[in-house]
Parts: structure tokens; C-alpha cells; sequence
């Protein structure tokens, strides 16, 4: 088997709070396939964007790392300095676009300026040749007339155009690895749907490997490849996207399938799902999903089940006895 | 739905803002009947004017065209005293739930009020008694009075916010991307909610989402607007089984299916205009795969054609 470009073994981080220790990322275990598109998914508050900002080292200053490695094409990127992150990995070998485009940009500079401050570090020198990777970007997520748009300021670009220069900028200097943290959250669905069929053009013309993070089951049905599914703070199945709808193993996986809005749903057959994410301070034991299932056994409050292959490429981390 | 009768009708409503760059046509002639007991359902893009059209159907906002009818009366001209009677029959659910409390203040202090204001309740007894109702009736507790919103979940303080608004006992209630802040597994109950109350309770639901996948399932009804304007209007079912015009197929098939085999083709392209100098004639045009000749020039009308409302000159040619 091909060795993962991002390969993230026994993470454990918490975040020091008034109220005590809060255990955001518990024992987390995910591998990213060069070249696929590979979905984090979970409720708001499971850890998906934590993990993902980790992974660039993009921490908050309350910020404890217990434990565990990230592996990036084999090199750890926790025994990093941020120096040594933000010189040979963040930009250039891995990128991240988040939730609200606005806010990424620069108010108060030209797009021109904003691209070319980030293509400045990696390639100092002409600027014409700068340019002409600005364009080759621009027209790579199908913005119309770049050369027009290089001289525009944020504000005078669409929501749906901003987030396509938050991609540019971010495929500028061609980066292995996109983190994308629910990249279309804030959009229209029209836009939304012009995003993901750029993304996906990208991903084949590029060779690109995206993770990307989502509590949007239909846009992972759209897109992944792959699925990891977190609850509180740990991966409790992996799988194939497919194999994620027609037969998800996990009874966490269960639910979050269930929960689609499908074109057959109406109010009445409308599933509910009892609970919610627990608080991170003082979780439950063992298996953080116990209070809400309804295969809890004694000892799934004992010790947290590991993940364990299931099947080729599919793997859950449950006590329960039929894992199918 | 129980009956056919309209409750709200709005006729050519209309509401420009005034901005530096020139006119905002927020609603631009929008004609439209609420019918009791159904919940009708609103989608189109960002800045297509769903929020504003809520607003002055309620009477929050003064319209700067056309009229509106409630149960038959015209409530374009109501005075304060007038208006406050209207609060009572029709109330809204905002946006975002983080927001529409007030944080300074406790669960209680927030749902007293419009007892408070409509003389619903007296003193701090009778008022707590239909706090503790209310409160129970969207699966909370009575301790949660003395909670501030900042210690609910936000699951719970949609629940509050519902609950605030049903205060009035409205018959109609406008629920404004009631959802959107929330997770998938707390969506599902509060949509339960909703629907078991409004059986319950008889009341109409005028109810905005972007997540169509959504209004498809609570609607009896659909309408879509496009800049301004109503372009297609019609029973559910019928609407997502064949689309009619342009921009509600281009809308449809831009949402994305939870199934795996599915996939997006034909979305729709390019974004919504500024409605300051909107496109000529049709709005649509610009972004319109079957646009004709005519298109640019003349407005279609909002016709009837099989039992739906359409405004497309692709209907009007026959
Ligand atoms: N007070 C105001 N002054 C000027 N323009 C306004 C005002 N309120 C709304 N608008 C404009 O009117 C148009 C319609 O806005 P509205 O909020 O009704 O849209 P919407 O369909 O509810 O959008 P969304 O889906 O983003 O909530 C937009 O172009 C908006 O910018
Ligand atoms: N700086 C921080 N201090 C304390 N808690 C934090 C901090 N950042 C994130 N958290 C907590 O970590 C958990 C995971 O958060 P997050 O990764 O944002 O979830 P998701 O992206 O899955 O919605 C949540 O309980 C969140 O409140
Ligand atoms: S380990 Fe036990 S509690 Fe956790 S999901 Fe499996 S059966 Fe349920
Ligand atoms: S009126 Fe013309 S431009 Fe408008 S939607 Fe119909 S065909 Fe398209
Ligand atoms: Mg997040
Ligand atoms: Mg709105």
C-alpha cells in the first residue's frame, strides 16, 4: 500500500480552561491517502477544526499537547519549530482555507498585492513571472477576467468570488495538502455547487490531497473519496464514502446517516437523534459515545475501544460484537 | 391543510431602500396568499429578499409599495395602536439564535416580556405559570427560567426563542433560517417541534431556508424569489418533481443529494446581480440558459400555468 501523506498516530491535546482540563483531541488516529479527497465529519464541537488547525501547527496559546505524532510524507511535524513550520511546510507543502472567506482577506489591499505577498516568500525575484502564476491560478478556479480582478479590493468581490481567491491564494504555490474547514458553510447552494465542481476539477488536473472538513453530509456524498468519521475527540470509523451511506458500521456513523434530509424524508419519518457532544471536561469514560447508545455494554466504560479493520479500507473503533 | 382560506395576502408589495449607489429594489412587486394552516416555504439566494419580504408582510417594515391584507383588512395603513394587535396575531422567529436573546437577561426576563407588553399576564405569579407552559411545551424545564442564555445550548435557546414568539399565541409565525445556526441532530427535534405545535396550536408557518433539502420536508407549499421577486410558487411535491422555471431548476440541481450514486451536473452559473440597476426585463436573464429574444425587454408576469405560478416568458408563449 502507498504510504499516507498525512498519517496522524495517538494525538491527545487539551485546552487549559477556567473550569479545568478540556480533552478536545483524546487518542486520535487518521491517515490521509495521497490524492483523494478525504472527509472529516462530526457534530459542531467533535474536534474537526482543532485537529485541522494542528496539523499546521496553528495553535490556540491554552494549547497542551499530550501526546502522539504528525506525520507529514514521514517527517513529524510536531517536533517542529514554528519557524521551520511556517518556512518549509504552512503555504507551500500544506494549505488551509477556512469557514469565512471574508475574514481572510485584507480589507484594505488589492487582491494583486495579497497574492503576491504570499508567492513573495517562496519566490522572491521578477515579478512578471509572480504574475503569471497569479493568472494560472485565478483561471484554475474558474474566476472570470483575473486580470481585472487583480486590481479589485475584497470588498468589491461576491462571497462566492472571495472564496475562489481564498483557493487561488492558497493553490499559488501549489501546495500538496488543502485543509478545507467548512469551506461552504457560509455560501449559497448555487455557489457552493460551483465551489465543489471547481474543487473537484482541481483535485484531478492538480493531483491535490484535500481534507476536507464538514458537518454537511450531502457535500460529502458530492465529493469524498474517503470518510473519517470524529466524536469527541477521537476517529471512531473509517471508511469508504460509499460504504460510509450504504453500510456505516459505527452506531455513531449510524446516526449521522440517518439524520439526512433525503428527497424521501417528510416530518414524520424525520429521524431524531437523542443527546448531544458531551463537554470535553470531565467526559464520559471509555467510550465517549456510551450515554448515547444504545449498544453500551460495562465495558465500553472502562476503555476506549481502538479502531480495528473491518474490512479492507474500513475501520471502527466499537466493543459492540457485530461490527458489520 | 384544513381549509383553502387565505389569512395573508400581499398584493404588488413593494419596498425600495434608498442607498448611495442608488435604489435597492429589496421587493420589488410581490404578490402572494398565505393559506391557513399550511406552512409555506420560502428559498432563492442570498440578498434575494426573503427577509425583507417577512418583515413587511409583518408590518415591521413600512412598504414602499402595493398593499397587504390580513384575514380579509388591509393592514398596509395600520396605526401603533393597530400594529400592536397585529404583534399578537403574527409573530417571528430570527436568523440566529445567538443573537435574538437578550444576554443581560435571565430565560424569564426574556419570555416575560411580551406578556408584559400585551397585558397577557399579571403580576410575577401568573406570569411564571405560563412561562413554566410555554417552557415545558418545547421540552424544557421550568429550572431553565433562572438560566441566561449564555448557559443554554444553542439547541436549547432556538427552543427559548420558538417559545418567545409563541408567547403572543400568533396565528401566523414567520421562522427566519429558524435552523440554520444548528446541528443536523438538534434540527431534526427542533422541526418536530415545530410541526407537533403547529398541529397543536392551528397556526400558519411563513418558514425561509437555504437548505431547500429542508423546505422540501416541512412545506406544503414552496415560493422562489429571485431579486426582488417572486418567480415560481406551487404545491411541493409538484415543484421538485418538475421545476418550472429556469432559476428554480438551476437552484434544484445545484443542492447536492445525500446519496452516493448522485451527483451535481448542470448547476446553476454566475451569482445574483446587484439589485441597484437590476438586469432589464427579466431579472434572470443574464444567468438564464434558455433566455430569448424578449427576455431582455419585457417583465414576464406571475401566471398560472398547471396549477402552478410561474414568471417566465417560456410560459407565455403558447
Ligand atoms: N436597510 C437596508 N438598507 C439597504 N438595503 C437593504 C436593507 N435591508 C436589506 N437590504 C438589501 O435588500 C436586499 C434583500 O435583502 P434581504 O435581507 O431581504 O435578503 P435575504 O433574501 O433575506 O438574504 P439572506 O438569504 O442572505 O438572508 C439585499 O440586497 C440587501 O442588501
Ligand atoms: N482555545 C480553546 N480553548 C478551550 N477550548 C477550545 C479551544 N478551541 C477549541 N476548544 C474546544 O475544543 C472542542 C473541539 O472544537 P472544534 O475543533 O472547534 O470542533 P468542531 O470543529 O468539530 O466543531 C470544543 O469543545 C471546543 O469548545
Ligand atoms: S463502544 Fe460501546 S458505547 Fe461505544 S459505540 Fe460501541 S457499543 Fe456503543
Ligand atoms: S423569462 Fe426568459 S430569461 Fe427569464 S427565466 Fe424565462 S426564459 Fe429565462
Ligand atoms: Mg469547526
Ligand atoms: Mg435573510
Amino acid at each position: 500500500m502507498m504510504s499516507p501523506i498525512l498519517d496522524i498516530n495517538d494525538l491527545y491535546l487539551s485546552f487549559s480552561t477556567e473550569e479545568g482540563e478540556l480533552e478536545a483531541i483524546n487518542g486520535l488516529n487518521l491517515e490521509v491517502e495521497q490524492g483523494k479527497i478525504h472527509g472529516l465529519i462530526g457534530e459542531t464541537g467533535c474536534g474537526k477544526s482543532v485537529t485541522g488547525r494542528t496539523v499546521l501547527g496553528l495553535f490556540d496559546s491554552n494549547t497542551m499537547i499530550k501526546g502522539g505524532e504528525i506525520l507529514y510524507n514521514g517527517d513529524d511535524l510536531l517536533s517542529k519549530t514554528q519557524h521551520e513550520l511556517q518556512r518549509d511546510y504552512r503555504g507551500n507543502e500544506i494549505a488551509m482555507i477556512f469557514q469565512d472567506p471574508g475574514s481572510s482577506l485584507n480589507p484594505v489591499f488589492k487582491i494583486e498585492d495579497q497574492l503576491d505577498e504570499v508567492l513573495r516568500i517562496y519566490q522572491p525575484g521578477k515579478k512578471a513571472e509572480r504574475r503569471k502564476k497569479m493568472i494560472a491560478a485565478l483561471n484554475a478556479v474558474k474566476l472570470p477576467d483575473p486580470e481585472r480582478l487583480l486590481k479589485k479590493y475584497p470588498h468589491q468581490l461576491s462571497g462566492g468570488m472571495k472564496q475562489r481567491v481564498m483557493i487561488a491564494l492558497n493553490l499559488a504555490c501549489q501546495p500538496s495538502l488543502l485543509i478545507a474547514d467548512e469551506p461552504t458553510t457560509a455560501l449559497d447552494v448555487s455557489i457552493q455547487a460551483q465551489f465543489i465542481n471547481v474543487l473537484k476539477e482541481l483535485q484531478k488536473e492538480i493531483d491535490i490531497t484535500i481534507l476536507y472538513i464538514t458537518h454537511d453530509m450531502a457535500v460529502v456524498s458530492e465529493i469524498c473519496d474517503q470518510v473519517s468519521v470524529m466524536y469527541a475527540g477521537r476517529i471512531v470509523e473509517d471508511v469508504s464514502m460509499e460504504d460510509l451511506f450504504n453500510k456505516p458500521v459505527h452506531p455513531y456513523s449510524k446516526l449521522l446517516v440517518s439524520s439526512v434530509l433525503g428527497p424521501e424524508t417528510n416530518i414524520d419519518n424525520l429521524v431524531e437523534i437523542s443527546g448531544s457532544v458531551p463537554r470535553l471536561i470531565n467526559p464520559p469514560p471509555g467510550c465517549r459515545f456510551h450515554p448515547r447508545c444504545e449498544h453500551m455494554k460495562p465495558e465500553c466504560k472502562e476503555e476506549p475501544p481502538v479502531l480495528k479493520e473491518v474490512a479492507p479500507g474500513h475501520q471502527v473503533a466499537c466493543f459492540k460484537e457485530d461490527l458489520s | 391543510m384544513n381549509s383553502t382560506e387565505v389569512i395573508l395576502q400581499a398584493d404588488k408589495i413593494q419596498k425600495i431602500f434608498p442607498s448611495k449607489e442608488g435604489d435597492v429594489r429589496a421587493v420589488d412587486g410581490v404578490n402572494l396568499d398565505l393559506i391557513s394552516g399550511e406552512v409555506f416555504g420560502l428559498v432563492g439566494e442570498s440578498g434575494c429578499g426573503k427577509s425583507t419580504l417577512s418583515r413587511l408582510l409583518l408590518r415591521l417594515l413600512d412598504s414602499s409599495g402595493g398593499s397587504i391584507k390580513f384575514k380579509g383588512e388591509d393592514i398596509t395603513g395600520f396605526d401603533k395602536k393597530q400594529l400592536k394587535m397585529l404583534r399578537r396575531q403574527m409573530s417571528l422567529v430570527f436568523q440566529d439564535p445567538h443573537t435574538s436573546l437578550n444576554p443581560r437577561m435571565t430565560i424569564y426576563d426574556n419570555l416575560a416580556r411580551p406578556f408584559k407588553v400585551h397585558n397577557l399576564a399579571e403580576g410575577r405569579e401568573e406570569i411564571t405559570v405560563e412561562i413554566v407552559r410555554l417552557l415545558k411545551s418545547m421540552g424544557l424545564q421550568a429550572e431553565h427560567m433562572i438560566r441566561y442564555p449564555h448557559e443554554l445550548s444553542g439547541g436549547q435557546k432556538q427552543r427559548v426563542v420558538v417559545a418567545r414568539a409563541l408567547a403572543v399565541d400568533p396565528e401566523v409565525v414567520f421562522l427566519d433560517e429558524p435552523t440554520s445556526a444548528l446541528d443536523v441532530s438538534v434540527q431534526a427535534k427542533i422541526l418536530k417541534l415545530l410541526a407537533k405545535i403547529k398541529d397543536e396550536k392551528d397556526l400558519t408557518y411563513f418558514f425561509i431556508s437555504h437548505d431547500i433539502n429542508l423546505i422540501r420536508v416541512i412545506s406544503d407549499r414552496i415560493g422562489v424569489m429571485y431579486l426582488g421577486r417572486m418567480v415560481e410558487q406551487g404545491e411541493v411535491a409538484g415543484m421538485f418533481k418538475e421545476p418550472m422555471h429556469p432559476y428554480t431548476r438551476g437552484l434544484f440541481s445545484s443542492v447536492p443529494e445525500p446519496t452516493p450514486a448522485r451527483k451535481l451536473d448542470s448547476v446553476l452559473m454566475g451569482e445574483v446581480p446587484s439589485p441597484v440597476n437590476p438586469p432589464s426585463g427579466c431579472h434572470f436573464h443574464p444567468r438564464c440558459p434558455e433566455k430569448m429574444a424578449i427576455c431582455e425587454q419585457e417583465s414576464p408576469v406571475f401566471n398560472y400555468r398547471q396549477g402552478r405560478k410561474v414568471a417566465c416568458h417560456l410560459y407565455n408563449l403558447d
